[in-house]
């Protein structure tokens, strides 16, 4: 078994040298941008329904744990593929550079992310993996409904892992949407189910094997491109590729610049023209039937102004086609008031360079930042999908091991992206910061005009040069801007869109697998016929897997608006579902069923409530205050700061209050908690 | 005599037990005041853009690795399961 990996890393390293020499050839031959690119997509899909198929499946053992026999390295691989989402993929790029490292003033910067992105993994590996490997189990609902002899509470817990998973799942396919489209010239909803074409085929016919072995390519992927992105940009803009290096070289210039906007009258002219927009929107959107009034009036003035002077056709059709004279709702008319006002807003808080800016408020920033890295370490630990990859190494050593391999990779990667978010920032800064309007570097040119919205401009004080404050750039995408930015060549967007697509389906591939296992092995009660043939209940799971992946994929063409948000909701769900509830039972001999019950429903039930409570949909229709729902100035999305401790609470009383009758069998089986 | 030496060489299950709680304590201790540590110095230095690079986005993620190394490095004689 030990040839398996070890040709399947070769087939995975072979597979992107022959890509990498295949794009270096379409580069000599002139090909164009979009043939290379439909190129592209359809190969790296191809490559991972061949391996799907490869290893298609319908022994039981094989399609849920891809036989137990996944050596540590391997496992490794395959969790790091399975935990880089594309939004850390690509997303923590744009991230860093446009939030900063301290944040805004009221949301988490960009070192939350780096630090709840990777360090959840010591706790996993350093309390979960090996009890839940030694369980024996399945599923983590199996693996807890088994620990206490609860169906019930096995139930609960695919309940809690399927709405997890679900959240996270669409956030994915989303992304795999944009990229699917941005690759082929497609419609959004078609790159959706392009794209989801490829998924199918490898989870539904191999189930965890095949999972396993498409992403330990998928990594291989994710590594090489975001190295090799990282090093093209360090060479072409300092003439090495020591990363940590050419970035602290690229600080020093990003603050030397940084301090040089921030005092440059333009500059500051640029910020009084945001500040007094922003001054009238707050009092349209106070009084928005006088607003809409005024409006129309002005506007209609302009219009038998323009037409008294025979002005140009196009003038008089803008102003024309006005949401104030064209619709007139109010709702509508107010949503995009504040829509607009939330931009202004997130533009002024801004920060020029990574710093963090020193205004009122610096206590709440802390707390946020904070909370949020607590909620991403424990729900990197209490991930139901990354939870499941302990159960595939043949021993429970090798399943802890498994977890620092992982770690290894995912370090690689996001040390990569916060250098090449430097030196990306230090060309912005220089290149187009100053920049006449009419003479833009030739990159911005080309960035406003793809659909993706990477770039847009707005004169705000009239001046004819862009000034920080005048840019939007579209930071979940960012990246795929980099080769444009540093002039490097554009064969390296395709592969960043290659390691993005890989980075999405392998979490999606992951999460669908644990949602149907969910849904078919421990929601669905067994019958005698699926004991008598356990082959039945793998089609079940097979069945269930394409049904969640279509509603996944039908949700996520409604495009979901932001998707970071619920990404960090979920990671905050898993925390307080899973971790107090997995803690106390694999390491507290007191724990009753009673209590794991209590644990997981109130973890659940508290964050959901945050999470609900502060929605601004929710507050928007309940007429509800954030003063009165947002608790010590905490975002929704650390709804974990909350429930975690409630979680544990609630354990601890319902154990003590309902104790357990008789000793628990325990993962172990010797009726006793496991060891660290 | 033979079976003496093999009981000598039979690690004692308490004390592994113990040096595995002490493990735990110390990477979740560590764990713990290194991300503190790496976020209150950021925030009392907010201009130190340099050091939050090298430090906190590059050091940091190295220092989470080394301890999941550490929690995954066998303890002395542990057995493979």
């Amino acid at each position: 078994m030990s040839a398996v990996p070890s040709r399947w890393l070769i087939t995975g390293m072979l597979v992107t040298l022959a890509l990498g020499i295949l794009l270096w050839l379409f580069d000599l031959l002139g090909l164009s941008a979009p043939v290379i690119n439909g190129f592209l997509l359809i190969f790296s899909i191809a490559t991972y329904a061949v391996i799907g198929m490869a290893c298609r499946t319908t022994q039981p053992e094989e399609y849920y744990v891809a036989g137990r026999r996944i050596p540590a390295f391997t496992n490794g691989m395959a969790t790091a593929a399975d935990w880089m989402s594309a939004a850390s993929f690509i997303g923590l790029t744009g991230l860093l550079m446009s939030e900063g490292y301290l944040g805004d003033g009221t949301r988490a910067g960009g070192l939350a992310y780096v630090l709840g992105w990777t360090g959840g993994f010591c706790l996993l590996g350093l309390l979960f993996a090996r009890p839940i490997h030694a369980s024996g189990a399945i599923t983590i609902p199996q693996m807890l409904g088994d620990l206490f002899g609860s169906i019930g509470l096995r139930r609960c817990a695919a309940l809690g892992s399927i709405i997890c998973s679900a959240i996270y799942l669409v956030a994915q396919i989303y992304g795999i949407g944009l990229i699917a489209s941005m690759l082929s010239g497609l419609t959004f909803e078609l790159g959706v189910f392009m794209a989801l074409g490829g998924i199918l085929l490898c989870s539904f016919l191999g189930g965890m094997r095949a999972v396993t072995w498409t992403q330990l390519v998928q990594c291989v992927v994710l590594v090489l491109t975001m190295l090799a992105v990282a090093m093209a940009v360090a060479w072409k803009t300092k003439g090495h590729v020591v990363l940590p290096v050419a970035a602290a070289q690229a600080m020093a210039q990003v603050n030397e610049r940084a301090a040089q906007i921030d005092v440059d009258p333009l500059e500051q002219s640029t910020r009084e023209m945001m500040r007094i927009r922003l001054d009238e929107l707050n009092h349209k959107i106070a009084d928005p039937v006088q607003a809409r009034d005024q409006e129309r009036e002005r506007l209609l003035r302009q219009i038998s102004l323009l037409k008294s002077e025979n002005a140009p056709l196009r003038d008089i059709h803008r102003l024309e086609s006005s949401p104030v004279l064209r619709d007139g709702d109010i709702h509508r008319l107010v949503n995009a008031w504040t829509r607009e006002r939330s931009q202004i807003i997130d533009a002024l808080r801004r920060p020029i360079g990574f710093e963090g800016r020193a205004e009122p408020g610096a206590y709440p920033r802390l707390a946020n930042t904070l909370a949020l890295v607590f909620c991403l370490i424990l729900g990197t630990a209490g991930l139901p999908h990354i939870l499941a990859r302990s159960f595939t190494p043949p021993t429970a050593r090798q399943a802890q091991l498994s977890v620092a391999w992982a770690m290894l990779f995912i370090v690689l990667v996001y040390i990569s992206a916060s250098a090449l978010a430097v030196m990306l920032k230090q060309s912005v800064l220089t290149d187009l910061v100053g920049a006449r309007l009419d003479a833009l570097p030739d990159w911005a040119d080309k960035l406003k005009l793809r659909k993706l919205g990477l770039l847009s401009l707005h004169d705000w004080n009239g001046d004819g040069t862009v000034q920080w404050g005048d840019i939007q750039l579209g930071n979940d995408l960012l990246m795929l801007a980099a080769p444009d930015i540093v002039h490097i060549s554009p064969l390296f967007t395709g592969l960043i869109a290659v390691g993005a697509l890989a980075a999405a389906l392998s979490t999606a591939d992951g999460l669908l697998l644990t949602i149907s296992n969910s849904l078919a092995h421990d929601i669905v009660p067994t019958g005698e016929a699926d004991q008598a043939n356990p082959l039945r209940r793998v089609m079940l799971s097979k069945i269930l897997l394409m049904v969640v992946a279509l509603l996944a994929a039908l949700v996520a063409t409604y495009r979901p608006v932001d998707i970071l948000f619920w990404v960090a909701c979920a990671f905050s769900l898993a925390a307080s579902t899973f971790f107090p509830v997995l803690l106390l039972s694999l390491y507290w001999r007191r724990m009753s069923r009673t209590g794991a019950l209590c644990a997981m429903w109130s973890g659940m039930a508290m964050a959901t409530y945050y999470i609900f409570m502060n929605h601004p949909w929710v507050q928007a229709r309940l007429g509800l205050s954030p003063d009165l729902t947002n608790w010590w100035g905490l975002e929704a999305y650390s709804a974990a700061v909350f429930g975690v401790p409630i979680g544990f609470l609630a354990g601890w009383v319902g154990s003590a209050l309902w104790p357990s009758a008789y000793p628990r069998p325990g993962a172990n089986g010797a009726g006793r908690a496991n060891t660290l | 005599m033979l079976k003496i030496r093999v009981m000598e060489h039979r690690p004692d299950p308490s004390h592994l037990e113990s040096r595995r709680l002490w493990r735990a304590v110390w990477i979740v201790g560590l764990l713990i005041s290194g991300t503190l540590a790496a976020l209150v110095l950021a925030w009392a230095h907010p201009e130190a853009t340099v050091w939050h690079f090298l430090g906190v986005t590059q050091l940091v993620p190295v220092f989470y690795l080394c301890l999941s190394v550490w929690a995954a490095w066998p303890l002395g004689d542990e057995a493979e399961e």
